[in-house]
């Protein structure tokens, strides 16, 4: 019997599908990348069950919806059965490096099934990126209240304050170091070279999850060097940084958006240099070509491409959900893949097909790996999302209305419970979704997405999850009270 | 206006547990078990996101019958 297949499954924060050379970006952001996916499977349209991380990471690794066990829980639930979990109880040795984001911590769950969990969040980073806000003083505060009763007048103030704490008030920025609020790609592929060096010949799980290209955009030198922008300077580059967090609104923000892409690209750059690092130091050590490796993205980044920066829950545009997924599995022949939309639902069930484990019971994606061999097989992808929820750890945000996504090969419907709209729109003439149909075209195509959606809300989940659910709320519930004074309004306490 | 008497049910917990719940809420606000466990079930039960759920599907389900499918 042949020895089973390791795992090297990478994932990016923030990076779009359209960034990356081999879904044809023109700035050279993955050169190692780009070679790998000659030799790769490469969906062309992979698409994210939820964003941001908080809302993407269940359906990657657990293969569950986001809100699947009720907007109530967040990450991943107490006994939840995940790719981790599988492939421990399979016999691998396991190891997570993640870098530095508090969304995918211990904290929620994330490190069921890994026998190595490092998330580098108990280390003490600089933390630079909100320097603007930190330095606001009442004063301040009181005087950008009173502005702000004018918005000709606030609009002055936020640009005058943000000049006067970026040119006076805050330190030389020497160093992109000094600024840099998450571990680099280097440190995560250095630490997971030294395990991967202590198990020996062991079949493995090592999951990597980099954050180069998330804001605050501070790539290494070398990095911006090798994407030809070695002129930002870090002061330079802290300026943009705050320029595209102040809120000033996309006319001001369109000025630092090439810059601000630069920096993006370079965090991007960076990774796929140390992933040639790590794919060669696996070489070495005769392990890469029994190693199936993936990579995908929880959720892209706008870049204005709408109107705003960052990745926020509620945007279910494409430039946030279209993550690129290339799939490396030796002994595999390349194979062109169906451009219909695949969700990363099912991505665990599909490559456990891939390493010959059985896919868990619970899982609510489908083994596609059969399906990959012929080239298609998928048709439909749901993606959802609490769009007010830009903070996971306030449960009042948490219990807002959903942003529903349900797009096929060519059409795409958008229903925000909240702001009650509902957006059609044909990728195939209007790939930017910046046209929406009229209510009144289409009728068919809208009616059949709605069956869709209606069908993914009527899902059932089985007793385990249900049970792992209520365990979550439980712990959720344990966590905030312990982190709250409580409430003396309390019915019971009044009595 | 009177308050109508909430209607009551009479729980089972084992001894030791009732025991470890007496000591937790012991110099809190909580003046007995059931105070704290009833704090604790409603604020769990307050939580539970089933109703928006139910909203949205009939939001769905209006739109459909617009439509004309269902």
């Amino acid at each position: 019997m042949s020895k089973p297949k390791s795992l090297l499954l990478v994932t990016v924060d923030c990076l779009r599908a359209d960034h990356t050379g081999f879904m044809g970006y023109k700035r050279p952001t993955t050169p190692f990348l780009d070679q790998l996916a000659a030799e790769s499977m490469v969906f062309p349209k992979a698409i994210a069950a939820g964003a941001p991380t908080y809302y993407s990471f269940p359906a990657i690794l657990a293969s569950r919806f986001p809100l699947a066990l009720g907007r109530e829980v967040v990450g991943i639930a107490p006994g939840e059965s995940t790719l981790a979990t599988a492939l421990q109880g399979a016999g691998y040795r396991t190891a997570a490096c993640v870098a530095g984001n508090p969304f995918l911590s211990r904290r929620f769950g994330y490190a069921q099934g890994f026998e190595v969990f490092q998330d580098f969040l108990s280390e003490k980073l600089p933390l630079a990126g909100d320097q603007t806000h930190r330095a606001r003083t009442r004063l301040n505060q009181k005087i950008s209240e009173l502005a702000h009763k004018r918005s000709s007048l606030g609009r002055l103030y936020d640009e005058l304050y943000l000049q006067y704490c970026q040119r006076i008030a805050l330190p030389t920025a020497e160093t992109w170091e000094s600024l840099r609020r998450f571990p680099a790609a280097d440190v995560l592929v250095d630490e997971a070279c030294a395990w991967l060096n202590s198990i020996g010949d062991e079949p493995f799980f090592l999951w990597l999850h980099f954050m180069d290209p998330h804001a605050p955009y501070y790539p290494p030198a070398q990095a911006l060097e090798a994407m030809g922008s070695g002129h930002i300077t870090p002061e330079r580059g802290r300026y943009l940084n705050a320029v595209w967090n102040s809120g000033l609104g996309a006319r001001r923000l369109r000025k630092s958006r090439e810059e601000i892409v630069a920096l993006h690209d370079a965090g991007i750059r960076w990774v796929d240099r140390q992933l040639a690092r790590l794919a060669d130091s696996l070489r070495e050590s005769s392990r890469w070509d029994r190693c199936v490796f993936a990579l995908t993205a929880d959720h892209g980044e706008e870049f204005l491409d709408h109107g705003e920066p960052f990745h926020s829950p509620s945007r279910a545009y494409q430039e946030i959900l279209h993550v690129p997924l290339l799939m490396r599995v030796p002994g595999g022949k390349k194979q062109a893949l169906s451009d219909a939309p695949f969700s990363l639902i099912h991505l665990a069930p599909t490559i456990l097909g891939a390493l010959n484990v059985d896919a868990l019971d619970e899982f609510e994606g489908r083994n596609h790996w059969p399906d990959m061999l012929v080239g298609q097989g998928w048709d439909l992808a749901v993606s959802e999302s609490i769009g007010a929820c830009s903070n996971p750890m306030d449960s009042e945000k948490r219990m807002k209305g959903r942003v529903l996504a349900i797009q096929d090969h060519r059409f795409k419907l958008i229903i925000d419970f909240d702001q009650a709209t509902e957006n059609l729109f044909d990728l195939e003439s209007d790939p930017r979704e910046l046209r929406p149909l009229r209510l009144d075209e289409q009728k068919n195509v809208r009616g059949r997405l709605l069956c869709a959606a209606l069908n993914h809300l009527d899902r059932q989940q089985s007793e385990r999850r249900r049970d792992s659910a209520l365990r979550a709320r439980v712990e959720q519930f344990g966590l905030e009270w312990s982190q709250s004074k409580m409430h003396s309004d309390s019915g019971v306490m009044t009595n | 206006m009177r308050n109508e008497p909430i209607s009551q049910r009479e729980l089972r917990l084992p001894a030791d547990l009732c025991e470890a719940a007496e000591q937790l809420v012991k110099g809190t606000r909580f003046k007995t078990v059931e105070d704290f466990l009833s704090y604790v079930l409603k604020e769990l039960a307050s939580r539970d996101g089933a109703q928006m759920e139910a909203q949205e599907r009939k939001i769905i389900e209006e739109r459909l019958r617009d439509l004309g499918y269902l």
